[in-house]
């Protein structure tokens, strides 16, 4: 291939990318990504979907599964929230990660440690259980706020990345990460409800979550912090 | 820095865009860029088009919405309404559909 692809710092994609060859994402995808080459997601790139290709490359932030026929490399400032699966996977010091990593090739059996049982970690029906009662008593809460003009509700809102580190902590180590989500229901909730109104006092508000999710599953702080000055700036 | 979609990609969904867009693969949906829109030969874009200029070498099936110009090249296939200040058609360019130029 003569050239790759890149998707600049400029440019947003909704929707699928697919095909033969390689991949830069400097800008803003949401959507499925699947190439036969290799995927490097720049510092300022921010993904929002799965990722498929032979080698990928972060530098910027994930909320998505990666998935590499060869290997993954997490490296400094990347900011990934989801399953990892591939032969070979680094992690360099300072990359941010949550989530459950496999060091094998997508569709192969997970290689057992000797005398271990190595089985993905899949919610129990409990706990999912247990999450969808949670989720609900929070919507009203923020709806209420929304109501109110202003800044008024926006302690509400800063109160949610504190809640995340709280609870999301002792969760991480046992379940799946993208099934975290709604178990933290009442900051995670709080995300999908608050956007339009953070996004009214986004400009002033220097601790904000990032507005440009429609989505309710909770994330890294600091994976949307890191995507918000981009998408902050695009939108000015 | 601008966006390039290379040949053998495909995207399936909405562009848009603050800068140049270089699309030499397949695009469908939608295309929107502040500035210059380059559909490579070889290319095959089935989108609906907005954007500051427009260079077609290869096929579009969609309307483009242009506020300064569109030049259709020798071996450009165009199926759609455009709508541009100023539009140029090269020889050899292949063209179905209205013009308007705002006159």
């Amino acid at each position: 291939m003569a050239e790759s692809t890149v998707i600049g710092a400029g440019t947003r994609i909704r929707g699928r990318i697919h095909g033969d060859g390689d991949l830069l994402v400097d800008g803003f995808v949401e959507g499925d990504v699947k190439v036969s080459g290799e995927v490097v997601i720049g510092a300022s790139g921010l993904v929002g979907a799965a990722v498929q290709g032979s080698r990928i490359t972060v530098r910027g932030a994930v909320r998505g599964d990666l998935s590499a026929t060869l290997s993954i490399h997490l490296e400094e400032g990347a900011r990934v929230v989801g399953a990892v699966r591939a032969p070979r996977v680094s992690v360099a010091s300072g990359a941010m990660y949550r989530g459950i990593l496999h060091t094998a090739a997508p569709g192969e059996p997970v290689p057992t440690i000797a005398g271990l049982a190595v089985t993905p970690a899949v919610q129990t029906p409990a706990a999912k259980a247990q999450a969808a009662p949670l989720a609900r008593p929070a919507a009203p809460v923020i709806q209420a706020g929304l109501a109110v003009p202003g800044r008024a509700p926006a302690p509400a809102v800063i109160a949610a990345p504190a809640a995340h580190a709280v609870n999301v902590a002792p969760a991480a180590p046992v379940v799946n990460v993208v099934n975290v989500a709604p178990a933290v229901a009442p900051s995670a909730a709080g995300h999908g409800f608050s956007a339009p109104l953070v996004s009214a006092t986004a400009e002033s508000d220097s601790d904000g979550e990032n507005l440009d999710t429609d989505d309710a599953e909770g994330t890294m702080p600091a994976l949307r912090r890191g995507a918000r000055g981009q998408v902050a700036k695009k939108r000015g | 820095m601008s966006t390039i979609i290379a040949a053998g990609i495909t995207v399936e969904g909405e562009i848009v865009a603050d800068e140049d867009l270089q699309i030499g693969g397949t695009v469908r949906g939608k295309l929107t860029s502040k500035d210059v829109v380059a559909i490579e030969a070889g290319a095959v874009v089935e989108a609906d088009v907005q954007a500051a200029s427009l260079t077609i070498g290869g096929n579009l099936v969609g309307n483009s919405h242009v506020t300064e110009r569109v030049d259709l090249l020798a071996g450009a296939r165009v199926i759609g309404n455009v709508k541009a200040a100023r539009i140029t058609i090269a020889e050899g360019a292949q063209f179905k559909g209205n013009v308007d130029m705002d006159v």
